[in-house]
């Protein structure tokens, strides 16, 4: 079967995505711009501002002087790529072998597809009004070749459907520029006069592939299809994910592991192949009686490990309860990121944060990613603030931990009151927890103000190291404003 | 990256403090009791070379203080773990020796494990061959454990210092008996993964 591929243009996608974002500035003067040779220049306008002058190419500063009511937005390169890539998975609609073309074009191979509409113009004209729906303004062109095709859309007038084996004679008239050469090419070709395609005819290939380059004569070769130019269509997006229909339901613990072991032997060996790891997992079990569950699992960094992945779903599955078993398991990849294989270090400090990322999933998946923590240092004076305990999953690592000015507690109470037995700067007795001390030796007093710029405002504090003849070593703390001086046990030492 | 074969990050098959003659065996669950009991816990854990885990209630771990570990090891190398019940704790303890990814365990609880709680975390150390010792607030009760110390904080002459009474009150395999000891941080320039200090002898006594 003879190929055939539309080309689609969409001249305007910048400023369509902002129509369809209901962005009232495109109805006035408006233009999308982008850096281009150090300067900020116009790309798309608006029909207002075509009306008003304004060109492509322009720069801002130009088209300011020109049109003062001008607003103007830079491009969003991203966005557009994206609403580009969904308008190639609506083109699936038309055929499933398409292709992004450029950064404002599609390349469809519609070769035996044109029938289901009723033929090439209906199934344009099909495509069109669909685009229209959308509010996206586009130019389509159908050829033999991608070139042609390509060539028609931006630069045909009014048959945009080039009958198969018409190709040569579609483009004859097309401007050179049509054959997607680069500008300096265009404008050396038409100062000999070449200004139409259908003047490089009369040239011989050898020619032109020796004043203009090999790419050039091909280019034009490919135009015409004397060599071939496929449409290479994009790979689908990957989806990690497997799933497994059984013809009758299941409920044994070892057939449910079976059925896990080769689902994720699927969704592993695939991230494996992508170079990518998961944070979370989720294993979907339709129970035949109750319906669809949902389990997950999480990791505390992108994970692929099979086994680590099994085992971190035998909790969940076996508080599954499956009367009557399921037949339908699907497991998909959750939060998918890239995980290349790095080089170890040699003073096995990786080893430590491996252990670390195996105990926090392991740990974290039953009592939850919040209550599993680990330290890091605070800049503040105030002890109980020299450190805050952060989730684990999301700790950054500290480079060190700065050395400790002063020795301080082991365990830091919220300071309890103690009972004074026999007064003394710290107390010479007391009672804390019921059990009574006697200070032996005091170290004494670590004057501590308070935060000045934290809103609440607190007392001054007086911390005493306290050795007690009954041997628990505890820091004692007083507040020297008060009077009586009340006394409180903040920690104690190892 | 994880790795489907746990990692061991203690190849010896015991925990030995020089000088002292007081030996912990890896792979095993220890218990310490006492007033000090979380201060032998993190001199045992300096010890030890690889991760951390420390269990225990929600509230009972948030009292921990990273500022004065450093005395003893990288708190970087230390995850916590806040529990609400001794259920809870026990699983963790048992999920975290088994995992084969820490060094050490150090779980906090009130009443110590029974016989078929400490069998349980038993097995789960010899599986993941880590270290696990339970800190015991409350009351030991009879138990699989390999060794019970008993931990008090002994007054000194300066206030600088630490040093502790060890009494090893059983041992399932070797003598029991009582250590005075005390620690010494080293100073720096010591390697850096590295034990930051020693235990030393204060003064020996029969059991």
């Amino acid at each position: 079967m003879a190929r055939r591929v539309m080309s689609i243009w969409l001249p305007r996608l910048p400023l369509d995505r902002r129509v369809r974002r209901q962005d009232p500035r495109v109805d006035g003067v408006f233009a999308i711009t982008r850096e281009i040779k150090n300067a900020k220049r116009l790309t798309h306008i608006s029909d207002a501002g075509i009306k008003a002058g304004l060109v492509a190419g322009m720069s801002a500063a130009d088209a300011r002087a020109l049109c003062p009511e001008l607003l103007t937005e830079p491009a969003d390169p991203v966005r557009e790529e994206a609403l580009l890539r969904a308008l190639r998975r609506w083109a699936d609609r038309l055929s499933p072998w398409g292709a992004l073309d450029g950064l404002d074009g599609l390349a469809i191979d519609i070769s035996g597809c044109a029938h289901l509409y009723g033929g090439e113009k209906a199934m344009r004209t099909e495509a069109m009004g669909q685009l229209a729906d959308m509010q996206i303004r586009s130019q389509m062109a159908i050829a033999d070749t991608q070139g042609a095709a390509w060539a028609l859309a931006r630069y045909g007038h009014d048959d945009m459907i080039a009958g198969a084996g018409q190709t040569a004679k579609s483009v004859h008239s097309l401007p050179v520029e049509a054959l997607r050469i680069e500008p300096a090419i265009a404008i050396s070709l038409r100062r000999v006069g070449l200004d139409h395609i259908g003047s490089l005819s009369r040239m011989k290939s050898a020619d032109l592939a020796k004043r203009y380059g090999l790419a050039f004569s091909q280019r034009l070769a490919k135009v015409l299809g004397h060599i071939p130019d496929p449409v290479a269509p994009m790979a689908a997006d990957p989806v990690f994910a497997a799933r497994m229909n059984l013809p009758d339901p299941i409920g044994l613990q070892g057939d449910v592991q079976a059925v896990l072991d080769r689902l994720s032997t699927s969704v592993c060996t695939r991230l494996e192949k992508a170079c990518m790891g998961a944070r979370g997992y989720a294993l979907t079990v339709r129970c035949v009686d109750t319906g669809d569950h949902v389990l997950r699992v999480g990791f505390a960094r992108p994970t692929r490990d099979q086994i680590v992945l099994i085992r971190q779903f035998e909790k969940p599955l076996s508080d599954l309860r499956m009367k009557f078993g399921a037949d339908w398991f699907r497991l998909i990849a959750e939060s998918v990121e890239p995980l290349v294989p790095v080089q170890r270090h040699i003073s096995g400090k990786d080893d430590v944060e491996d252990g670390l990322d195996i105990v926090i999933s392991a740990l974290g998946n039953r009592l939850g990613f919040d209550r599993v923590r680990r330290f890091v240092p605070r800049d503040s004076h105030i002890p109980e603030r020299e450190f805050a305990d952060v989730d684990a999953v999301s700790a950054p690592m500290v480079e060190a931990w700065p050395k400790p000015e002063r020795p301080r507690p082991l365990r830091l109470f919220r300071p309890e009151r103690l009972r004074t037995l026999e007064a003394g700067r710290p107390p010479k007795k007391f009672a804390w927890r019921g059990a009574n001390y006697e200070t032996r030796m005091s170290d004494g007093p670590e004057r501590l103000s308070p935060e000045w710029w934290q809103p609440r405002a607190e007392p001054v504090r007086d911390y005493w190291r306290v050795q007690t003849g009954e041997g628990p070593r505890l820091w004692l703390m007083s507040h020297p404003a008060s009077t009586p001086p009340e006394w409180f046990v903040a920690g104690r030492f190892p | 990256m994880q790795q489907g074969k746990a990692k061991y990050y203690r190849r010896q098959a015991s925990l030995s403090l020089s000088h002292t003659g007081i030996v912990l065996q890896n792979g095993r669950v220890h218990e310490a009791c006492g007033t000090a009991a979380d201060a032998f816990a993190v001199v045992m854990a300096a010890k030890l070379s690889g991760p951390l885990v420390w269990i225990g209630r929600g509230a009972q771990v948030r009292t921990l203080a990273p500022t004065a570990l450093q005395a003893f090891f990288d708190p970087r190398r230390l995850v916590t773990a806040g529990c609400e019940n001794r259920k809870e704790i026990l699983w963790a303890a048992e999920q975290a020796l088994r995992c084969g990814g820490v060094a050490g365990v150090i779980a906090e609880m009130g009443m110590g494990p029974d016989l078929k709680e400490s069998r349980r975390l038993q097995l789960a150390a010899e599986a993941g061959r880590s270290l696990g010792l339970i800190v015991i607030g409350r009351a030991a009760q009879s138990s699989a454990a390999q060794t019970r110390w008993q931990c008090e904080a002994l007054p000194r002459t300066d206030t600088c210092g630490q040093s502790w009474r060890w009494s090893l009150q059983k041992n399932k395999s070797g003598r029991t008996g009582t250590w005075h000891v005390g620690w010494r941080a080293h100073r720096k320039g010591k390697a850096e993964d590295g034990p930051s200090g020693d235990v030393h002898m204060v003064a020996a006594s029969a059991a």
